[in-house]
C-alpha cells in the first residue's frame, strides 16, 4: 500500500517508478522496499444459494450448499535497506453439502445426488513472499502451505522484474511448484490416499503507454500430473495430467477529469481436457473525496466444456469420465461494490459481490445446463495500516 | 460448443489493444508519472481481495492461471 505521504514527495521529487506494480520508492534511481510496515486484516462471510428441489434426487442429501467464514491477515515489512517480506495467513471455516453425483431423472433432466447434512472443515493456508530491490528490478522467492481436514499442499515459486527503457517497460517472468496431497474421508471404493504435482512458468511485459496509462500482457504456463480426480464424487475419473495456458492482459486509465482510475482485464485460458474459457473484468475506481474511494465491478466469465465431461454419470462407460459442473459450459456474471475509507496511513474496506452462473450465460450454445450451477453471495470487511 | 469461430475473433481484440498500446507510447518524463503512482492506478490495489477472488475463482470453475507462480492448493469441494 503507497500512502498518502510518501505519494505526495515521490510525485514532487519526480521519484515515482513508472510501472506501479510494486512498492514505490523514495528514490528515483533504485528500486526499494515499502517504507512503513503494513498490517492488514479481512474478514469475508461466502454463501451460496440453496439447491432448488427440483434439481435434486428427492428425500437424497440436503439442499444447503456452503457457507464460508474467511479470514485473511497480511503483513507486508520492509528488511534492512533491500529487503521486504510479505506473509498472508488465511483461516476459512467452511460448512454445508456437496454434489455427490448426477443422474438422470424421470423426465430426463439432470438431477444432483446431494450429500448430507454438512461437511465441516478447516482450512489454513499460509504464504511468505521475501524479495530482494535492486537498482532496476527485484527478484522474489515465494513459499506456502496449506492444510484442510483431508488435503496439504506445499508451494515454491521464484519470480523477477527487470525495469528498461528509463522505467517505461517491465519484463516479468516466473516459475512455481506446487505439491498437492489428498486423503479422503475413508469410503469404501474411495482412494485412500493420492498425490499430484503442478510445475507452472509465466513471463510478461508492462507498459507505459502515456501519463495516464499503463497495459500489462502475460503469459502462464500450467502442468499438473497425479491424481487430478474427484474422490468425493460418485463417478468420476479425469485424466492423470493437465497442461493449460493462460493468456492475461490488464491495462489501468485515470480519468483526470473524473478522478477515477479504471481497470479492464481479459483472460483467455486453454488446456488439453479441451476447455476455453474468456474472462473480462471491469473495475472503475471513483474518488469522491480525498478519503473516499467508491469502486463498483463487473466480471463476465465463460467456459466451453472438458471433453470427458458427461451431464449424467453412468459407471459403466469406459475411460475418462465426470459430472462435475466445473467441467460443464456455462457462463457467470458477477457485480460488485466496494467502500474504501482512507487516510495517510490507515484504510477501511467493505465490499460486497453478487456471482451468478447460468447456461445461458455462456457464449457458445449449452444444450443441457448443470444443476448445480452457482449463485453465491460474499460480503467483506477489513482494514490496512501502517506505521 | 463451436469455439473456433468465437475465439478466433474474440482472440483479436486483445491482441489489438495490446499492439496498439505498445506502438502508442509515449517517453513519459519521471516528474509526469505522479498520476500512475495512485493506489487506484496499481495492478493490484488489493492484494487481499484479489487473492480471495482468484482463490474463490479457481475452486468453483474450471479455469485457472493469472501472473504469478502460482499459490496453495485445496480439495476443494
Amino acid at each position: 500500500m503507497k500512502t498518502e505521504k510518501s505519494r505526495t514527495l515521490s510525485a514532487l521529487t519526480s521519484a515515482a517508478l513508472a510501472i506501479p506494480a510494486v512498492a514505490v520508492s523514495t528514490n528515483a534511481i533504485a528500486d526499494a522496499p515499502p517504507t512503513m510496515t503494513e498490517v492488514g486484516y479481512r474478514y469475508s462471510q461466502y454463501q451460496e444459494d440453496d439447491i432448488a428441489e427440483s434439481n435434486k434426487v428427492k428425500d437424497v442429501g440436503s439442499t444447503k450448499r456452503y457457507d464460508i467464514n474467511i479470514h485473511q491477515f497480511r503483513v507486508l515489512t520492509p528488511v534492512g535497506d533491500n529487503y521486504s517480506v510479505d506473509a498472508t495467513f488465511d483461516y476459512e471455516t467452511m460448512s454445508g453439502a456437496s454434489p455427490l453425483g448426477t443422474i438422470q431423472g424421470a423426465d430426463g433432466d439432470p438431477l444432483l445426488v446431494m450429500s448430507g447434512a454438512s461437511i465441516d472443515d478447516t482450512r489454513m493456508d499460509l504464504n511468505v513472499k521475501t524479495t530482494r530491490y535492486y537498482e532496476n528490478g527485484n527478484a522474489s522467492i515465494v513459499g506456502g502451505y496449506s492444510t484442510e481436514d483431508d488435503y496439504e499442499a506445499f508451494n515454491l515459486g521464484l519470480e523477477g522484474e527487470k525495469h528498461i527503457n528509463d522505467k517505461l517497460t517491465t519484463l516479468m517472468g516466473g516459475i512455481g511448484y506446487s505439491d498437492d496431497t489428498i486423503e479422503p474421508t475413508p469410503a469404501p471404493g474411495r482412494v485412500t490416499e493420492e498425490e499430484k504435482y503442478t510445475a507452472t512458468t509465466f513471463i510478461g511485459i508492462a507498459q507505459v503507454i502515456n501519463a495516464e496509462s499503463v497495459l500489462q500482457t502475460s503469459i502462464n504456463y500450467a502442468y499438473s500430473d497425479g491424481y487430478l480426480s474427484d474422490p468425493y464424487k460418485l463417478v468420476d475419473q479425469r485424466p492423470d495430467s493437465r497442461s493449460s495456458i493462460a493468456w492475461n492482459t490488464r491495462y489501468r486509465y485515470y480519468l483526470g477529469s473524473l478522478d477515477a482510475a479504471v481497470h479492464a482485464d481479459y483472460r483467455l485460458y486453454v488446456d488439453d481436457w479441451d476447455m476455453l474459457s474468456h474472462t473480462i473484468g471491469f473495475e472503475w475506481h471513483q474518488n469522491i473525496d480525498p478519503n473516499l474511494r467508491v469502486i463498483p465491478s463487473f466480471r463476465y466469465y465463460s467456459q466451453s466444456q472438458a471433453d470427458f465431461y458427461r451431464p449424467y454419470d453412468n459407471a459403466s462407460i469406459e475411460g475418462d469420465k465426470s459430472s462435475d459442473y466445473r467441467l460443464s459450459p456455462f457462463g457467470a456474471v458477477t457485480f460488485g461494490l466496494s467502500a474504501v475509507a482512507h487516510s495517510y496511513n490507515w484504510k477501511i474496506i467493505i465490499s460486497a459481490e453478487r456471482y451468478i452462473a447460468d447456461g445461458d450465460l455462456a457464449l457458445g450454445t449449452v444444450e443441457t445446463e448443470h444443476p448445480g450451477l452457482l449463485q453465491y453471495t460474499l460480503l467483506t470487511v477489513g482494514f490496512d495500516y501502517a506505521f | 460448443m463451436n469455439h473456433k469461430i468465437v475465439s478466433h475473433k474474440v482472440m483479436l481484440l486483445p491482441m489489438l489493444l495490446v499492439a496498439l498500446g505498445m506502438a502508442g507510447c509515449t517517453a513519459v518524463q519521471p516528474w509526469e508519472r505522479g498520476e500512475l503512482a495512485r493506489t487506484e492506478m496499481k495492478w493490484d490495489p488489493d492484494p487481499m481481495k484479489s487473492a480471495l477472488r482468484d482463490h474463490i475463482y479457481f475452486s468453483k470453475e474450471g479455469s485457472s492461471g493469472g501472473a504469478s507462480s502460482g499459490g496453495g492448493g485445496c480439495g476443494c469441494n
